[in-house]
């Protein structure tokens, strides 16, 4: 611990003193440029926009958290947002990038997919079930492992996201299963945003490479379209695993085996009501950790994910009290995993799965009796595919051969009651049938009080359910790693949380405390009679904590954010503290325009705090420091960024799950990344 | 780091928030509102918003306070009840009065007033320009029965940039 406590002491240190000299030098530069003379007061700047500039300036609004368009202040429960303005600004790669920067969100990553955790809640083995992934209102989250992929397996190029919501809490009483801890909704941009040719490529450390190409247009008001296509190609680095440490294997070096790629493509078209959406995406990585026994180093384990959707949505505002929207989809979802399995002679095993369903949803809002605005909807999905195969490639012989299908529905009401002015009630509650489950009913509560104008005070109480998916249920690979549990029962989950959220002078200001209490949640756990993993209900799990986010804008358009998480989940039987669960979370960004619009620097900070791994030891804690230099309109339609991750090249792991022989699986240390953006 | 704080300590609040958008979109109105031949007769040389209702931060409205527009001064007065009306030449209406706005309106009849909401629905109640919120940007509508019952002449440079209630 002292030891541990140490290197954190010197990496602040560290980072502190190097912070201090980059913004020192970025004032430096910007007053050596522009001069001490004081800015001209920012109203009077105002009152010379032209009414055109005006229609152009942002003010912040939220739709996720109720399904239809409110002021933060007013949503049911806990929002960040993060705009497109802040992914150019901080150079974030992948949604997983932009995840891990939000107030009590953590991140893991095995060298394969990234897993998120947020209230303390991140076990191994789980595949990101506990939070839904919607892309505009669209459920992500395949129908096998309930997986919101969030890497770069996550289908949209984050280039393309006009603005992220995360909502904090559950939210099954709009949106079922999986809306567990909290959703994020994924608001693309339309082809108006682009209005344009964009060609883009970028190029990192590692012999990382992508481009990307958009077309984006809007037509007389009528017709929207946005066509876009990206590909990803990275060749990964040589990594060493002390546990592999011999001769046999290489000395623990994993060389050639960390490569990944993508495809993707996306289409959002719009003409007059109507919303035709479509994504798809094919991604390759070599796994390099030898997960499940399989053998080191070799380029012949890696998984392809391969997800596409349709969506077709009608909306309609009737008259200015009602409002109506109807949509129609279909995801398609495979997976192709090849294990190379070390006894020898060597088997190469193959895992296969197939998720195919479509669904409807209606949905109809409606304002009455003046102070009640209601919402409700109702959801079916048929996943007329889930199948799972795992078989020897070499012998034929099969292991496992699950076909199935299954069905889903849900309806839902929220009544947003406005008391006084100052005073909104938001009431919830959704029932869902399952095929393979009972049903389930979850209410949510909020009681909204705006003493003054600038002051937010909002006492949450919600529950949610998430059904075993599954692989939790019906996956096994003959019984040689792991084996099934078709007794699983949904895990549910109840949570109070107070929030408070300030408005004062350039500030903004939100606090919040939570207890959650979950029952029944699906863990990978070991059977120590055979020694396979298995998926079982853990009795209960409670996790209480807080939340303090202080974020300013100062002269010169300077913003700066800092958070700070403390949270602790632990076993309520055994009182013992979760694995993968950090106490403490602080995060930090800082923007600093240099030259005005033309260039501009943006820090992130992020301290994510030791996290107990399987074996009972620990996994340090880290501070990552990334740097975003971002220069726009030097040319006309050239945009240009360069960005140092983990500037202080700072060795750190995360805990792994089961299937890994390491305790900790090492992140990348330093690394870079030159993206250039061209419009015409 | 002493450095850093005490720029920070010292820098003034730039942060445009939603209402002072909001007002600096009621002060440009002004620049296109023509209102009837012998308006501001009698050395009457001020454009007088009154605000009534609440429902938006209380000083929302004093920022632009004696600018000038269309060469008169900009002038700005809280109103606790509707019978000084007639010494307004435009009046923002609270969100607060959502309830009475078919009332108020009512009261107003054919007098030149600009009215000007931020609540949806009062477009179609009779206010004349109602702002509104739109991809997270401040957008408006405009009442043309409602400006012309007003006698009110409005620039086809506003009416360009509005969504339009008929």
């Amino acid at each position: 611990m002292g030891v541990r406590q140490n290197i954190f002491n010197k990496s602040l240190k560290k980072a502190i003193l190097l912070s201090c000299f980059s913004v020192f030098l970025t004032f430096f530069i910007y007053h050596f440029c522009y001069g001490w003379e004081k800015e001209e007061d920012p109203l009077s700047k105002l009152a010379g926009l032209k009414l055109e500039d005006l229609m152009k300036l942002e003010v912040e609004t939220i739709y996720s958290a109720s399904k239809f368009i409110q002021k933060t202040t007013e949503a049911p429960s806990y929002v960040s947002i993060i705009t497109s303005s802040d992914i150019k600004r901080y150079g974030y790669r992948t949604l997983a990038d932009i995840i891990k920067s939000l107030s009590g969100f953590y991140i893991s990553h095995d060298r394969n997919y990234h897993y998120l955790g947020v209230r303390g809640f991140s076990p191994p083995g789980d595949y990101n079930t506990r939070v839904l992934l919607l892309i505009d209102g669209h459920r992500i989250n395949d129908n096998i492992y309930n997986t919101a992929y969030i890497g770069n397996e996550f289908i949209l190029d984050v280039d393309l996201i006009e603005r992220v919501e995360v909502i904090r809490g559950p939210s099954s009483s709009i949106y079922g299963s999986n809306a567990f801890f909290g959703i994020i909704n994924v608001i693309t941009k339309k082809g108006k945003d682009i209005n344009k040719m964009e060609i883009s490529g970028e190029a990192g450390s590692f012999d990382t490479y992508k481009q990307r190409l958009t077309f984006g247009k809007e037509f007389n008001k009528d017709m929207d379209i946005l066509l876009s296509a990206s590909f990803f190609k990275s060749h990964g680095q040589s990594l060493y695993y002390k546990e592999f440490d011999n001769p046999a294997q290489n000395n623990g070096w994993a060389d050639g085996v960390d490569g990944e790629k993508y495809n993707s493509f996306f289409l959002n078209t719009r003409y007059l009501d109507f919303n035709l959406q479509g994504g798809f995406i094919t991604r390759e990585k070599i796994i390099p950790t030898a997960p499940w026994g399989t053998e080191f180093n070799s380029p012949l384990t890696n998984t392809t994910d391969t997800y596409g959707y349709l969506n077709l949505k009608f909306k309609k505002d009737i008259n200015k009290d009602t409002s109506f929207m109807s949509r129609l989809f279909y995801n398609y979802y495979y997976y192709d995993g090849n294990y190379l399995i070390n006894k020898p002679p060597f088997v190469r095993v193959k895992d296969q799965t197939w998720g195919k369903s479509w669904g409807t949803e209606l949905q109809y809002n409606r304002r009455v009796f003046e102070k009640h605005l209601i919402t409700s909807g109702f959801e079916y999905q048929d996943n007329f595919l889930q199948k799972q195969r795992n078989y020897d490639e070499s012998s034929y012989v099969s292991y496992l051969n699950d076909r199935r299908n299954s069905y889903q529905w849900g309806i839902f009401l929220q009544d947003e009651f406005t008391i006084f002015d100052n005073l909104i009630l938001n009431a919830g509650i959704r029932h869902d049938y399952f095929k393979f489950f009972h049903g389930n009913t979850s209410p949510r509560a909020a009681l909204i009080y705006k003493p003054l104008e600038k002051t937010a005070l909002k006492f949450l109480y919600g529950e949610a359910f998430r059904v075993p998916n599954m692989y939790e249920l019906y996956y096994n690979d003959g019984n040689i790693t792991q084996k099934t549990n078709p007794d699983l029962d949904p895990e549910k989950i109840k949570t109070y949380e107070i929030v408070l959220e300030q408005y004062y002078k350039n500030f903004q200001l939100s606090l919040s405390g939570f207890y959650y209490k979950v029952k029944n949640l699906i863990t990978l756990t070991t059977d120590v009679s055979d020694g396979l993993l298995v998926y079982r209900n853990i009795d209960e799990v409670e996790a209480r904590g807080i939340e303090f986010e202080v974020y300013a804008k100062w002269q010169y358009n300077i913003e700066t954010k800092i958070n700070y998480t403390f949270q602790q989940a632990t076993d309520k039987i055994t009182g013992r503290l979760l694995v993968n669960s950090p106490k403490h979370l602080v995060k930090s960004n800082l923007f600093i325009p240099i030259i005005k619009d033309k260039l501009s620097g943006g820090f992130g900070f992020e301290y994510s705090g030791s996290r107990k791994t399987l074996g009972g030891r620990y996994a340090g804690g880290a501070f990552i420091t990334n740097l975003n230099i971002l220069s726009q309109n030097i040319l006309k339609g050239l945009e240009i960024s360069g960005t140092i991750y983990n500037i202080l090249d700072k060795k750190y792991g995360f805990p792994a799950s089961g299937e890994h022989i390491q305790q900790v699986i090492e992140q990348d240390g330093r690394c870079f990344r030159l993206k250039l953006t061209y419009s015409f | 780091m002493f450095l850093f704080s005490n720029q920070l300590c010292r820098a003034e609040s730039q942060k445009f928030g939603e209402y002072e958008v909001k007002a600096a979109f009621i002060y440009n109105f002004a620049k296109f509102v023509t209102w009837p031949e012998g308006h501001f007769r009698g050395g009457k040389n001020t454009i007088d918003l009154c605000v009534y209702g609440s429902g938006f931060p209380e000083h929302t409205f004093d920022y632009f306070y004696g600018k000038t527009a269309q060469g008169y001064t900009f002038k700005t007065k809280k109103l606790k009840n509707l019978s000084y009306i007639n010494e307004c030449d435009m009046l923002f209406i609270g969100s607060s009065e959502r309830y009475q706005i078919t009332q108020i309106i009512n009261t107003l009849k054919d007098m030149p007033i600009l009215t000007v909401g931020d609540t949806e629905g009062f477009g179609q109640k009779g206010v004349i320009i109602n702002l509104y919120i739109e991809d997270n940007k401040v957008k408006f509508e405009i009442n043309i029965n409602a400006a012309k019952k007003a006698g009110l002449t409005l620039s086809s440079q506003l009416l360009k940039l509005a969504r339009i209630i008929k």
